[in-house]
């Protein structure tokens, strides 16, 4: 067949130009090979593209292994063409003309989409910096800035203070205090500025910021501590000491929160030292010696002892003073902890006592229950006052009620007759129900109060109740005794805290000089420098650091309780 | 010397910021808190209001490196930063007194932490980078590069031509669809995969052991080519990656400052707001 090709060229300046060719061939072969009727120098263009052959009904183009071409647009693989079709063929599109005479197939090529600048398309795909990324330094700049200031500030403010989130809590009476701020214990958008752990105790309403901090830009006030903590006591007399610069300590001082679970966080002896180093500068006229060290600088122990037990005058007198109680007691601890002087009189046994024979701890482990003479000292000192029966025994009770006692058994006696004493009168040595003469009955009195008054005299004597008591008889012509009231001081330092039971593992005697004492006067109270042996002020590196609170309160329950209005702490 | 701030004056910023981290390690030490350590002490206020005047600072520079003309030394200034933000680690670390949880205030801080990092990051990459592109590029610029692979690339076409599809097309796709960087992580990579000029080069090493003896030479000056313009890609590549690398610290540590001075503000107004 006859065929005729042109290749289109389109110029810049918009005309075309026109390189027409005319093949004789079997088919017609489009590719990259050069042998090709319609050789395209494109690597675009596959090496065997397709081939066009005249058929019994026209031409028809198929194309080589499974390359596709667009007819008129639409993706073939063969087809019939005619006149006026548009092969696509990569790149360049071929169209069916009418043929001149002579011409049996006629086609026109034009490159539609020539090879572009290889670098600016190169170029046009990359991406060579992180500018072209869209991480904006600005963007991210307003982003992290506004989001931390909605978050953390805005949300914060608006629902911690003005509640716009949240629905108001009603009302509540005082008494329900506690309950109220259960109820607004939710966490609420201030909870990121929790500065750290609350105390255990203030866990309950940890969310309610408000609660302590009421008023914004202002420091926790004493006012909303005590709220709650009402019955907490005042630490000096405000009515005594009026120097403004004692009030200027707000709770918040010493109980810091916000810093663990443990409730008073601050013991530090300068807390305590600002004022009592030099206390009369700030407390005019106080009592108090200076101190701010236990191991440099603290006063010799003062305890507090009966000075005088009958006008009920008690002192604190310092150690080195060598106080003595008058208690109205005798007891020598010494004698009592020599076992060849101890005998038991119902075994006729030695006993070797000790401390805890008789000092036993209480509940708390930190003192002791009170000596009581029939549980800790009768199995000795038995009150007996007939000789003739020794079992029996008076109670360790009153003076009027021990001879009352004694009283009645005689009478009842003498009633009852039976009674063995050869001295007694014959009437009252009878066999026991028999009938009594008026006579009689009269001596049997007579004879009750004698023996009263013996079994008395002998009690009240120096060898029973005057072992351990102060005796005075009324007035010489009465039998009548009294019992000097016994004082003995149970804490000698009442307003210092000492726990025993810490103590536990040294033993007694290396702070209480028992074994030495042959008078209940005296006061077995170690002096600080014993204490000292172990303990020493809050900055010690070789002792146990002991601060002011270690031994103190702060808070004394013998005044008033603090105030919110006067400031009174 | 890029990294003439490091030495500048003698060293004397460093030696201020040395001062005032020792400075306050002592005090740390020495000062005795009512309670544990931290930003509410009387040391804490000392330390967290040395803090906050340092970090405003700071970022002055980065308005202040905008203004030239201005009667002070960039080195210097730069110089100052660096050490001064150095021992801002100390004085904030200390202002903490090592209690951080899950609030506001510990947010500033790792805020400031990532600001530092990064900073410490940058003080590496202009230390170090510039003269691995000088290495890495041997005195060629982008431009002759870039140029010297679309020559690459016209010369592997014309001689693909008279080659089968198998390599033609290889060699179509190198062309056509090689990217040089793309997304930031491609740039920060420095690597590309399924770049098609490797695929071509690799398929073309184990193609011309098969290929017909008429297209032999030509396939052996197609592979030349393609590892020619494989290594221009690399160096290329290395080049964003290089350039990146000394850009991306900076989209941290700004912004993150304007994060950082936001939320130290609010940890501010927060801790007075419940004082």
């Amino acid at each position: 067949m006859e065929l005729s090709i042109t290749i289109l060229t389109r110029r810049k300046n918009g005309s075309i130009g026109r390189r027409e060719e005319t093949k004789t061939c079997e088919a017609f072969r489009i590719g990259r090979d050069t042998k090709d009727e319609l050789f395209l120098s494109d690597h675009r263009i596959p090496y065997n593209l397709a081939t066009l052959r005249p058929g019994e009904d026209g031409f028809f183009i198929e194309a080589e292994s499974d390359h596709d071409l667009r007819l008129n647009e639409k993706i073939v693989q063969k087809a019939h063409v005619n006149i006026g079709d548009i092969i696509g063929i990569g790149p360049y599109e071929l169209r069916l003309v009418e043929p001149e005479d002579g011409i049996d197939l006629a086609v026109t090529v034009e490159l539609i989409h020539p090879v572009g600048d290889d670098v600016e398309e190169l170029l046009s795909r990359s991406n060579l910096s992180i500018n072209n990324t869209g991480f904006s330094k600005r963007a991210l700049s307003w982003t992290l800035g506004l989001s931390i200031l909605v978050l953390f500030l805005v949300l914060p403010i608006l629902d911690g203070t003005y509640n716009v989130f949240r629905s108001p809590v009603p009302t509540q009476n005082e008494e329900n205090q506690a309950n109220t701020m259960f109820t607004k214990n939710e966490v609420t958008f201030d909870f990121s500025w929790h500065t750290g752990e609350v105390m255990d105790a203030h866990k309950f309403f940890a969310n309610d910021c408000e609660a302590c901090h009421t008023k914004p830009f202002i420091m926790v006030e004493d006012q909303a501590c005590l709220t709650c903590h009402q019955e907490t006591h005042a630490h000096f007399d405000v009515l005594q000491f009026t120097n403004p610069d004692l009030n200027s300590t707000r709770c918040a001082s010493c109980h810091t929160d916000h810093q663990g679970p443990e409730p008073l966080r601050a013991s530090q002896q300068a807390l305590c030292s600002d004022c009592h180093t030099n206390l009369e500068a700030k407390a005019e006229g106080t009592k108090l010696i200076n101190a701010s060290d236990f191991g440099l600088n603290h006063p010799q122990f003062k305890p507090t002892v009966w000075v005088d037990t009958s006008a009920g005058k008690q002192a604190r007198i310092s150690l080195d003073e060598t106080p003595k109680e008058n208690s109205n007691l005798k007891f020598p601890h010494d004698v009592h902890l020599i076992a060849e002087r101890m005998r038991n009189p119902s075994t006729g046994k030695q006993q070797q006592l000790d401390c805890a024979s008789c000092h036993v701890p209480d509940m708390s482990k930190q003192f002791f229950k009170p000596v009581n003479m029939e549980e800790h000292c009768g199995d000795c000192h038995v009150l007996s006052f007939d000789p003739n029966k020794p079992e029996r025994v008076v109670p360790h009770a009153s003076a009027a009620t021990v001879q009352r006692e004694v009283k009645e058994y005689f009478s009842d006696l003498a009633l009852s007759g039976n009674i063995d004493e050869k001295a007694a009168p014959a009437s009252l040595r009878r066999r026991p129900g028999s009938q009594l003469t008026k006579t009689q009955r009269l001596e049997a009195l007579e004879w009750a109060n004698e023996k009263t008054e013996q079994a008395t005299k002998y009690l009240f004597s120096a060898s029973q109740c005057g072992v351990c008591h102060q005796l005075q008889r009324k007035s010489d012509k009465t039998a009548d005794y009294r019992v000097e009231p016994v004082r003995v001081t149970n804490i000698w330092q009442p307003l210092s805290v000492f726990n025993h039971e810490a103590h536990a593992d040294a033993s007694c005697k290396s702070c209480h000089a028992a074994e030495q004492s042959s008078t209940s006067s005296d006061v077995l109270l170690p002096k600080i420098e014993s204490c000292r042996d172990c303990h020493g002020g809050q900055l010690t590196s070789d002792k146990i650091p002991s601060t002011c609170i270690s031994c103190h309160i702060f808070h004394n329950d013998k005044l008033t309780l603090m105030s919110p209005t006067t400031g009174q702490k | 010397m890029h990294e003439g701030f490091l030495v500048y004056a003698n060293s004397k910023y460093l030696k201020w910021a040395v001062a005032l981290s020792v400075a306050s390690i002592a005090a740390y030490i020495f000062y005795e808190p009512i309670d544990e350590h931290n930003g509410g002490t009387v040391l804490g206020y000392i330390l967290g209001t040395v803090g906050v005047l340092l970090i405003f600072w700071l970022t002055w520079l980065g308005i202040r490196k905008r203004q030239y003309g201005a009667h002070f030394r960039l080195t210097a200034w730069v110089s100052a930063h660096v050490y001064l933000g150095l021992s801002l680690i100390v004085v904030a670390t200390l202002h903490t007194g090592f209690q951080f949880d899950w609030n506001l205030h510990t947010l500033a801080y790792a805020l400031m932490i990532i600001v530092i990092v990064s900073g410490i990051f940058g003080i590496y990459a202009y230390a170090r980078f510039p003269r691995l592109v000088s290495e890495n590029r041997r005195g060629v610029s982008m431009d002759d590069l870039l140029t010297q692979i679309g020559d690459l690339d016209r010369e592997c076409r014309q001689l693909a031509i008279s080659l089968p599809d198998e390599i033609s097309s290889l060699i179509l796709k190198s062309c056509e669809e090689t990217i040089i960087g793309g997304s930031i992580f491609r740039i920060l990579s420095g690597k590309a995969s399924n770049c098609p000029s490797d695929a071509a080069f690799t398929q073309l090493r184990t193609l011309i052991s098969t290929v017909d003896q008429e297209h032999a030479l030509s396939t052996r000056k197609l592979l030349v080519l393609t590892g020619k313009k494989c290594g221009l890609l690399g160096t290329v590549r290395r080049d964003i990656q290089l350039k990146a690398l000394m850009d991306i610290w900076l989209r941290v540590h700004v912004p993150v400052t304007i994060a950082l001075l936001v939320a130290l503000t609010v940890h501010i107004i927060s801790v007075f707001y419940y004082w």
